[in-house]
């Protein structure tokens, strides 16, 4: 059983969320396409000319077998009673949502880690792999302030999840000064199996300071891996939430998005460079302009992928690029 | 090599990568037609030099400039094929973006607005500025009116002077105009990442470079530059020229001519950072300034020899001046200063660079081979060469060849393509 969400793209904060009975052997993406199609009617139009988003899709089988096992059939509304669970319903009785399609997909998320069902694995590029070793090598020889220059679709939401995963700290500090990039990080941080064990505390949208205190302090003492965000916008709570947070005696990685906008400036940047603990691990991501988000960091480590370098492995990949034609030591 | 516990590499994951594809394309023809009807236009002092800058400066003046230069890139009027965007592109520009100087005022903007519109009437003009206006709200504005557009049959010219160039997805937008003379390569890689925005398989993004002089345009050398360089690192490759090939093969630059884009290859492509003295500027803009202290930074942007070796002595003694206490004391003012510093010290760089083969001929064997004659000859030829740069013989010597067991500072892989051709 396959569940869906799509959306229009001229109205990104209502959405839909159906379910698809997929058989042995069919292509779930192609089911769930078909399905849309048939629910639009004479509207088809919407999807061949792209009006019309996925936003995402899930295999919930486990979900309904473990926890609906009458539903778990075809037009078993499984989506039904995943819905009653997210609430946000247009009417009483609707499919829609009157949420934006990616908080509603973080709350399906969330739902299905708690219920136990399996979620995708993520793979990476080869540029985020080779990436990713690159910075926790230079962590394994104590380098432990990163500025990491990735281009623009490079995929750096998942990759700071692939660095806290791997290198297993207790808590990730996702500070930033551009509050949508959140949105990305907690879509992508509860989409992927490998993220599982990740519990997102989020400092701005929880108001009761002790609930997102208590939040954090609960997964630790379950074991789990806690990723925090951090708005860098000032405001009079932002030290506290500071102190707080480099105070747990656990250990830490930092990611600084889009370090060379906002959080570059000495007001942004110092708190955070004061309260950082010599142990901590740093991470500066940006787009460009590396040198402008390491001017206030003790920055040992620098990384840099470029546009094209994603071009290339994309011709590698198809073949049309062999890069031991040019390669004198083999590859990195 | 480490590996990763948890994560594998899907390959499938490369083909969301948009290709992309560069133009230069040259503006002389429209400016020589524009000249004819206002023999001052681009004419400042007596001297005439045309530039984005000055047509922000006075829309209205160089008015007829741009209503020219729209209808041939977007239209193919004129007569000028090397201008006509689709011709050139084998691609029709509905979605199109273009980047104006940030120099642009908001009360010049419903002007220009206005002026492009008059120029392209089958297109809907969508500005991107305004006080009002943020990143986030131009996003679902653009969206909202590219759909109107569609509607209606028509194409669309998104323009703007700086906002929207981080943040910004629109996946229709394929054709990325830059408009505007020179920048920092942070903010040129930034507005070309928004033609990059996936959408249908099979997506190109055209960034497309509108020059006065192609010679002095960089605009693409420094992403070129720096991913040769990557490339070289973690392919492990010792010839730069090797890997510039690779990224020249992948990234494909085009000029832009009457009979069709033609496409720049490695040989021509070295040839012309040369000769344009582009690969000299690159030097300066992408040398690595994150390893070094703001002392040493200072000192290079100052010329000032001892003062490198003072800030170094530092380094060496307590490891990197960054993370010495007294970072922690920066107050704003010196923080300014030091983002200063780094854009004195890019120059001095380039400058050095721009200059090198003075150096290099006086053995004509290599940098190395040269200082040492020159430290022999003594110090009416370090005279000169201080004369000849600006900065003093000992401070060119440390930057190029490095000083006392430190490295040097300029990017040598790089600056040896200028003799290793």
């Amino acid at each position: 059983m396959y569940c869906y969400l799509w959306y229009e793209k001229s109205n990104p904060n209502e959405c839909k969320f159906g379910e698809r009975w997929v058989k042995k052997g069919q292509d779930p993406l192609k089911e769930i396409w078909k399905r849309i199609d048939d629910s639009i009617g004479v509207r088809g139009d919407l999807i061949k000319d792209g009006s019309i988003e996925l936003a995402a899709y899930w295999d919930v089988s486990q979900l309904a077998i473990s926890e609906c096992p009458n539903r778990h059939k075809p037009k078993g509304r499984v989506d039904d009673y995943i819905r009653g669970k997210i609430g946000f319903r247009k009417g009483t009785t609707g499919e829609i949502h009157t949420l934006n399609a990616n908080e509603m997909a973080i709350k399906v998320n969330e739902l299905l880690i708690r219920s136990g069902q399996p979620l995708p694995s993520v793979g990476l590029s080869q540029n985020q792999y080779d990436a990713a070793v690159n910075v926790l090598s230079a962590v394994k020889e104590n380098k432990r302030t990163v500025v990491a220059e990735l281009c623009a679709r490079f995929g750096k939401t998942i990759w700071g999840g692939v660095l806290a995963r791997e290198q297993e700290v207790e808590i990730t500090i996702v500070a930033s000064y551009v509050l949508t990039s959140f949105a990305s990080f907690k879509k992508d941080l509860s989409s992927f199996e490998q993220f599982r064990e990740f519990t997102l505390v989020d400092t701005d949208t929880n108001t009761d300071d002790d609930n997102w205190k208590s939040k954090i302090q609960s997964a630790l003492d379950a074991q789990k891996q806690v990723i925090v965000f951090l708005s860098m916008c000032g405001g009079s709570k932002r030290q506290s939430k500071i102190d707080f947070l480099f105070n747990l005696k656990v250990s830490r990685l930092l990611l600084v998005d889009e370090a060379d906008f906002g959080v570059h400036k000495l007001s942004q940047s110092e708190p955070l460079r004061d309260a950082r603990k010599p142990d901590d691990i740093v991470i500066l991501m940006t787009g460009t302009n590396g040198d402008k988000a390491a001017s206030v960091w003790p920055v040992d480590h620098y990384l840099s992928v470029t546009y094209p370098e994603l071009i290339i492995e994309k011709r590698i990949t198809e073949g049309k690029l062999n890069p031991s034609a040019n390669q004198e030591h083999g590859r990195a | 090599m480490a590996v990763l516990k948890h994560f594998n590499v899907d390959p499938s994951r490369h083909n969301l990568t948009v290709d992309v594809k560069f133009y230069q394309m040259n503006l002389t023809s429209v400016v020589e037609s524009a000249r004819r009807a206002e023999k001052d236009l681009f004419v400042d002092d007596g001297v005439f030099l045309p530039s984005w800058s000055k047509f922000v400066a006075h829309p209205t003046k160089a008015k007829g400039f741009f209503i020219n230069t729209l209808q041939a890139v977007f239209e193919g009027k004129g007569g000028n094929d090397g201008l006509n965007v689709e011709f050139q592109t084998s691609s029709p520009p509905k979605v199109s973006m273009m980047f104006l100087p940030g120099s642009t005022k908001n009360d010049d903007f419903p002007n220009i607005v206005s002026i492009a519109q008059q120029a392209l009437k089958g297109y809907k003009i969508v500005p991107v500025y305004g006080e009002k206006m943020t990143n986030a709200s131009s996003e679902q504005l653009v969206k909202n009116e590219i759909e109107i557009a569609e509607k209606n049959s028509q194409n669309v010219l998104i323009v703007s002077a700086g906002m929207a160039q981080r943040s910004f997805s629109i996946p229709q937008i394929t054709h990325l105009f830059l408009a505007y003379d020179s920048g920092d390569c942070g903010a040129t890689i930034q507005k070309m990442s928004r033609a990059l925005t996936p959408d249908k398989q099979g997506k190109v993004g055209h960034i497309i470079s509108l020059s006065f002089n192609p010679n002095r345009d960089d605009k693409f050398d420094s992403i070129i530059l720096e991913t040769a360089q990557n490339y070289n690192r973690n392919h492990r490759i010792s010839n730069l020229k090797k890997s510039l090939q690779a990224v020249i093969k992948t990234v494909d630059i085009f000029r832009c001519q009457e009979e069709g884009a033609v496409k720049i290859e490695i040989d021509e492509y070295l040839e012309t950072i040369i000769e344009s003295k582009s690969l000299d500027r690159v030097i300066g803009k992408i040398a690595d300034l994150n390893s070094f202290s703001p002392a040493e930074i200072k000192a290079i942007a100052e010329g000032n020899f001892s003062n490198l070796v003072k800030a170094r002595a530092v380094v060496a003694q307590n490891g990197k001046t960054r993370l010495a206490p007294t970072t922690r004391n920066l107050s704003t003012s010196t923080k300014s200063a030091s983002q200063k510093d780094i854009e004195a010290a890019r120059k001095v760089l380039a400058t050095i660079a721009e200059n090198i083969d003075v150096i290099y001929f006086y053995s004509n064997k290599s940098l190395e081979a040269s200082f040492e004659e020159m430290d022999k000859d003594g110090i009416a030829v370090q005279e000169d060469v201080k004369a000849e740069f600006g900065v003093s013989y000992d401070l060119i010597k440390a930057i190029t060849i490095g000083h006392n067991g430190t490295p040097p500072v300029l990017n040598r892989d790089l600056l040896d393509l200028k003799f290793n051709r």
